[in-house]
């Protein structure tokens, strides 16, 4: 069966279609300007830290009030919300803990993520907060999910070298919620597994100092064979699952998520419209064979490394690393250019975060649907004035005509790369 | 406090029998243990010869399995005749899970080696595992090791001297830069050393194998000449790693003459560790030190106190704010705070919309302008002067 095509589980025997379980789509919010675009783009829920307990100390991060107005836009929508609490913690770490859960828990959210279990005993006496078993702690198979069961933990996140068939399997033998990462960046270790940063940077990897020792250049000798080499034999390409939606889908998996807190607003919004397109098409028994061209040009429009499939279907192999530097990863097709910030009657604000060229093609992502052109020489500042080459971080007006009816306050706005 | 070590010869048991305070050997088959370099029935055969040279003898099955890996291990360990093993080591929770299900008999050495750092999550290993033993992590500082020793209900062990573990894949990274030129001597394995161009003058010792790929630190973990304070705490075991410094075919050679060192407390103790050895945890852990420093550091203004942020400036004419709450425009004293930590105080008497009228009330979320102010720039954030002065 073609990759993307409809799936036969979807039909019933008198072709009537069926609903198959839908998993949820889950999205990276490194900012609360990203949670809110993330939902605004169609995810089902989203992840999002406060400035501590997580894995990600450079990420913007949330203030106790934007994790609460977080909270309040994603719950207004039906949309899910869950915390990472997924650093490894000594026992001074665990200071404040107990009464962050007891916030989180006034405040709605979902469910915490977490990777150790002293973090769990912590989270289950102070609150009622739901647990889901972050990657970090590399659940790989069913007993090890029952022991993670055992402990409270309503939803696995399990380890990237895990195929969706032996996901499948994890989640009918041990009876919960499974999750997978389906795009982004990943560790070539066992997640939670590579303590590089401790003893060469002084930096907790695992407690959210990781210095990404994965991506620099190696050069290696072997004594034994005299051979030597340099390359990047540690830096993982990133995985791409679009293809793999309809397997996804059809196992039952729960949640599908998309790995990068700290990618751009572009990045956010760009994977949530294709791999929202994707589960819709192919959940309502339509496929998307037809759309997967357009759905990859927007998972090619964004900054990333050669894509490849993970371990989905078999383990990782030799062709899985990326020989490049992290300075020269993939530049996308498009350039991040700004957002929409409001929509007036008869113009709509953008903040542009990277100048326009006079010859670039300007585009705002919607919500759902095509991209809308916009022509360059539509651009004016805030005083009504006409922009020859509009520079980064100003606020320009675009006049509103028919064809951008459809524009919305938080829409992206991008450039085709010239 | 008793010592361990790894042993893959008949020759390292003899020499292990030998060893005062060594009662016991780790037996790590190639299909199990990470490093294991010995068949199934090898492994069987040593752990036999152990327990006749009045040792214990403990199975290693430290890898990490995904699903499918996980069953056919199971079907090893169910196919070996474990009568001899008097414990079984492991590492992935369910392989723990599985011991304790399918061979109630067989006492438990759980692996917290990898970021178990803190108490509540260390009693709860034991506490639903079970284990006869924790082997706890070189990350943790002495004092914290001793206050592990008192509070958990069970055995301690800690290593006292030997290769600390980096980097764990599943992935084979080494072959395809490297060909197979040693398979005759050494089936499967691969050795390399690794320079990152950030750490050039470090080779970190890498191996693949069946299992995938390791790197190790350069520097070999070594306390044994630190040992008092842990052993007053009560600390069961401290394990000595000889793998790599051993002879071929044998893991164990000179363990007898280091432990009698180590016993005695032999002021050239250190010497005698033929590898450069370091114990940057012992001391104290400080890799969560520079986290603070890593922050953007307008990130933590932005609570209830900020009202707007500086998203465009018309030098000379006027500035626009994206608005991150309502606020009312009575007072016009008002502070706008730059990423430097720079503050211009701004007497602002009308905010306007996108459309030029004047607003009273600014809304959550919206566009507004006001005049130009020297020295303000895009992303300051805007606070009541009141609040910040």
């Amino acid at each position: 069966m073609l990759r993307g095509a409809p799936s036969s589980q979807s039909r019933t025997n008198s072709g009537s279609i069926t609903r198959m379980m839908k998993p949820e789509l889950l999205a990276p919010a490194g900012s609360l300007e990203k949670l809110k675009v993330a939902v605004l783009y169609g995810a089902d829920a989203v992840f999002f830290s406060g400035q501590k307990f997580s894995l990600r100390a450079r990420a913007d991060n949330f203030t106790l009030d934007e994790i609460r107005e977080g909270v309040e836009f994603a719950n207004a929508r039906g949309v899910k919300t869950y915390i990472t609490l997924n650093a490894f913690l000594h026992d001074d770490d665990l200071e404040g803990l107990g009464e962050f859960c007891q916030f989180l828990d006034e405040i709605g959210v979902t469910a915490v993520i977490v990777s150790d279990l002293g973090v769990i005993d912590v989270v289950q006496r102070h609150s009622r907060l739901n647990v889901h078993l972050s990657t970090q702690a590399s659940c790989l198979n069913t007993a090890s999910a029952s022991f993670w069961k055992r402990q409270g933990v309503e939803r696995i996140v399990l380890g990237r070298e895990v195929s969706i068939r032996e996901a499948a399997e994890i989640k009918a033998e041990a009876g919960l919620e499974v999750e997978m990462f389906i795009h982004g960046a990943m560790c070539m270790a066992y997640s939670g597994n590579c303590v590089i940063s401790n003893y060469t940077a002084g930096r907790d990897s695992n407690r959210g100092g990781c210095i990404q020792s994965c991506r620099f250049q190696y050069q290696q000798s072997n004594s034994t064979s005299s051979c030597s080499s340099n390359s990047f034999f540690m830096s993982s390409k990133d995985m791409s699952g679009l293809e793999y939606v309809p397997e996804f889908c059809d196992a039952g998996i729960d949640s599908l998520k998309i790995e990068g807190r700290m990618k751009s607003l572009f990045y956010v919004a760009s994977l949530c419209r294709a791999y929202r397109r994707a589960i819709d098409l192919h959940t309502a028994g339509a496929g998307f064979t037809e759309e997967m061209s357009r759905l990859n040009a927007e998972l090619v429009s964004v900054p990333h490394r050669d894509y490849f499939d993970a371990s989905f279907s078999k383990p990782a192999g030799m062709l899985s690393t990326f020989q490049d530097r992290q300075g020269t990863i993939r530049s996308g097709t498009h350039q991040f250019t700004g957002i929409v910030l409001e929509k007036c009657d008869r113009f709509a604000a953008v903040r542009l975060y990277a100048p326009i060229l006079a010859d670039q093609r300007v585009e705002i992502l919607p919500f759902r649907g095509d991209p809308i052109h916009v022509p360059v020489t539509d651009v004016f500042d805030l005083l009504g004035n006409r922009m020859e080459s509009p520079r980064q971080d100003c606020v320009v007006r675009i006049p509103l005509d028919e064809r951008l009816a459809r524009v919305e306050p938080m829409n992206v706005v991008r450039a085709a790369r010239v | 406090m008793k010592l361990n070590t790894f042993v893959t010869s008949r020759e390292d048991i003899q020499a292990c029998a030998a060893t005062p305070s060594l009662e016991e050997v780790l037996i790590e088959p190639r299909e199990l243990g990470r490093e294991g370099r010995i068949s199934k029935e090898q492994a069987i055969e040593l752990a036999v010869f152990a327990v006749e040279s009045g040792l214990r003898a403990v199975l290693v099955w430290d890898i990490l399995m995904t699903q499918s890996e996980f069953k056919a291990k199971c079907e090893v360990v169910a196919s070996m005749n474990l009568d001899s093993f008097e414990a079984i080591r492991t590492q992935d929770p369910g392989a723990a899970t599985w011991v304790k299900e399918n061979l109630p008999h067989k006492k438990l050495q759980f692996v917290v080696e990898n970021s178990n750092h803190n108490l509540p999550g260390l009693k709860r290993w034991v506490r639903d595992l079970a284990p006869e033993r924790l082997v706890l992590s070189t990350q943790l500082p002495e004092e914290k090791l001793i206050a592990c020793c008192r509070e958990l209900s069970t055995q301690c062990e800690i290593l006292g001297a030997g290769k600390i573990l980096l980097f764990y894949s599943k992935r084979h990274l080494l072959q395809s830069n490297f060909s197979s030129g040693e398979e005759l001597a050494d089936a499967k394995w691969i050795y390399a050393d690794s320079m990152s161009e950030e750490s050039a003058s470090r080779p970190f010792p890498t191996i693949e194998n069946e299992h995938g790929t390791f790197m190790y630190l350069n520097k070999d973990h070594f306390i044994l000449d630190k040992l008092v304070n842990l052993d007053a705490a009560g600390m069961h075991t401290i394990r000595i790693d000889m793998r790599d410094l051993r002879e071929e075919g044998h893991a164990a050679a000179g363990i007898k003459e280091l432990c009698e060192k180590v016993l005695a407390r032999d002021e050239t103790l250190g010497e005698s560790w033929p590898r450069p050895t370091s114990a940057p945890f012992f001391k104290r852990n400080r890799t969560d030190k520079q986290f603070s420093r890593m922050k953007p550091q307008t990130r933590l203004l932005r609570d209830n106190s900020c009202l707007a942020e500086v998203v465009s400036v018309e030098r000379g004419e006027a500035i626009a704010l994206y608005t991150l709450q309502q606020f009312t425009t009575e007072v016009s004293n008002f502070t706008f705070i730059s990423h430097d930590g720079t503050s211009v105080h701004a007497g602002i008497a009308t905010f306007a919309d996108l459309s030029g009228n004047p607003v009273d009330t600014c809304g959550a979320h919206s566009v507004v302008v006001c005049p130009w102010f020297k020295g303000v720039k895009p992303g300051a954030i805007l606070v009541r002067a009141s609040l910040n002065e």
